[in-house]
């Protein structure tokens, strides 16, 4: 059996189940999950890691006790599944760190980041993971806005016009201190594996299921300022603050892959409005990072 | 040399001073000496996630400890440089008999400190009373990022408690382990940091270890610090150095307090030469 999906704006045909997602009722296919043969190793690879491999448009990872997972040519994602993996926790990786590689294939600008919509465009916010983009997320969407996206975020630069930023998954995963932050009980939410205090928060009618023109970018940065608070990107430092939030640039394993990553930060370079917010190397407060956002928006 | 040189130590024992001794010696003077640029750090959970090629926060606690000795060991293959890198981790074996520190071209520079000073440096880091750190010093359930309900792009550091943390290091037999103490590093430096030079592969040259221990010298420290605030210092601390001096205890331990330091971990101090024979205090 297969299940049909719409993910990052790519249509895809199953044969896992993804919790959480809504199927979609079109069968047209762009890319297919499948479980199958997987090859053990990638004879022709130019660049690998501890467990992943790289050869041209082809990606070869291992999550020991999950699966083995095939990515090729930003079509086909073929999984060969360990024995004792639950099937929830296979969908889980799948998701958090085998989509973006196929995304990554397909030509999109993968970035660390999370994206609501504002006065009907994109506002994307940037930073390395663990610095609170999925708790602001969720912060905006009880303030009453709609969220496209949080952990990653897809640019898509093909259009000649301006990039869009496209929708991701229907929910937050969101950590036990976050939801506590929020004034959210755990009780009410399915947690994302068993042993981790992560649970799933379903966006529902806060969801923003379309893609939208990118307008702005904010970075989360640590730089030391006078003041926190927002400040204008010059464009050297923009590229630079692009390629340092890409999702795993050591993924550009060639010069080719390199410079069609470079291009496509560029692009947004030339098109978006760039913004940091300024933490003076201290955490701000959930309320401190929305006022500083909510302002800016709102000048 | 190449593999992976450890700098470890309970906190507040002289890691970071070390580790500044190291950019010291391995600054080719090309670049100022940047204190937020050390060139040796904690591991961090992206670096794990880089290597791996999946994201490891999908992971429990327990599953990413799993992934770390074959992890440091393709880092000790693979890197043409050696590797420093800080821990704060005593020495520990997981469930399944491997050491977290593998043998692999590995080895570790252990410092240790006096545990009366490491006790009032440690509470002034954790802005906490003195007496909540003695206990805590004691306790071998205490660590960095052992929280298991938020993500820390760290990764965990179970320091077990300050006996326990120096015992582990003091026992291995796997892999190569200099001890040299904190005191030692200040009363006899040129000695010392001679002896820890050549241990983890810099340049014997007296000429640049004396530099490169100038260069890094408790003032120095400070003077870096307040010009550019330093990234490893705790949000609600108004500065990492602090003082740093042998025997500041004498003038911030109650009597009391020393008594229960001493009960606490009187057989490693003595192993230590922070106690003597007849139970007197060295420093």
């Amino acid at each position: 059996m297969n299940y049909f999906y719409q993910i990052y704006g790519v249509q895809i045909m199953s044969a896992l189940r993804f919790p959480g997602i809504p199927e979609e009722n079109t069968r047209t296919v762009e890319a297919s999950i499948s479980i199958g043969a997987v090859p053990l190793t990638l004879p022709d690879r130019f660049a690998h890691g501890y467990k992943f491999q790289i050869a041209d448009e082809r990606f070869l990872l291992a999550i020991d006790n999950i699966a083995r997972f095939y990515i090729v040519n930003g079509r086909e994602i073929i999984i060969a599944p360990e024995a004792v993996a639950e099937e929830t926790d296979i969908a889980l990786f799948v998701l958090s760190s085998v989509m973006p590689v196929l995304l990554q294939q397909r030509g999109q600008l993968v970035l660390h980041g999370a994206a609501f919509e504002y006065n009907g465009r994109g506002i994307m916010v940037c930073g390395p993971p663990g610095c609170g983009k999925t708790t602001l997320m969720a912060a905006l969407a009880q303030n009453g806005y709609k969220i496209l996206t949080s952990g990653f975020g897809i640019v898509d630069c093909s259009a000649k016009a301006q990039p869009l930023i496209m929708p991701g998954y229907p929910y937050l995963k969101l950590w036990r201190y976050s939801l506590t932050m929020l004034d959210l009980d755990n009780a009410g939410f399915e947690r994302l594996r068993n042993g981790l205090e992560r649970y799933l928060l379903p966006l529902g009618d806060k969801y923003y299921a379309k893609p939208l023109v990118l307008d702005k970018i904010y970075f989360i940065d640590n730089v030391v300022a006078a003041n926190v608070g927002i400040d204008n990107i010059e464009q050297k430092e923009a590229a630079m603050l692009l390629i340092g939030n890409s999702y795993r640039y050591n993924f550009f394993a060639s010069e080719a892959m390199e410079y069609g990553h470079r291009k496509l930060c560029d692009r947004v370079v030339d098109r978006v409005s760039l913004r940091k917010i300024n933490k003076q190397r201290r955490k701000l407060s959930l309320q401190e990072l929305l006022a500083v956002l909510e302002g800016d928006l709102n000048r | 040399m190449s593999g992976i040189v450890w700098i470890s130590s309970y906190p507040k024992s002289g890691n970071t001073w070390f580790r500044a001794f190291v950019a010291n010696m391995t600054n080719t003077g090309a670049k100022e000496f940047d204190i937020n640029n050390l060139g040796s750090g904690w591991m961090i959970k992206e670096l794990v996630s880089s290597h791996y090629g999946y994201d490891v926060a999908d992971l429990t606690a327990e599953e990413l400890d799993n992934l770390l000795p074959d992890l440091y060991e393709q880092i000790a293959r693979v890197e043409k440089n050696t590797q420093y890198i800080k821990t704060h981790d005593a020495y520990l074996t997981l469930p399944d008999g491997r050491p977290l520190i593998p043998n692999f071209r590995s080895r570790v520079l252990h410092i240790v400190r006096n545990p009366l000073d490491v006790a009032v440096s440690f509470a002034h880091h954790r802005g906490s009373s003195i007496d909540s750190t003695i206990e805590v010093m004691n306790n071998n359930n205490i660590g960095l990022n052992l929280e298991t309900d938020r993500y820390s792009p760290q990764l965990r550091q179970r320091f077990l408690s300050w006996s326990a943390h120096v015992a582990s290091w003091l026992d291995v037999k796997a892999l190569p382990v200099l001890v040299i103490r904190y005191e030692d590093m200040q009363l006899r430096p040129l000695e010392i940091f001679s002896l820890a030079a050549r241990f983890v592969g810099l340049s014997d040259d007296q000429r640049a270890i004396e530099n490169a221990i100038r260069l890094s010298d408790f003032k120095e420290l400070r003077k870096h610090e307040q010009a550019a605030a330093f990234h490893e210092k705790p949000e609600a601390l108004s500065n990492f150095f602090r003082e740093g001096r042998i025997g500041g205890w004498r003038n911030a331990l109650t009597s009391k307090q020393v008594s229960q330091i001493v009960n606490d971990h009187q057989i490693v101090m003595r192993h230590c030469g922070y106690l003597s024979v007849d139970n007197k205090l060295i420093y």
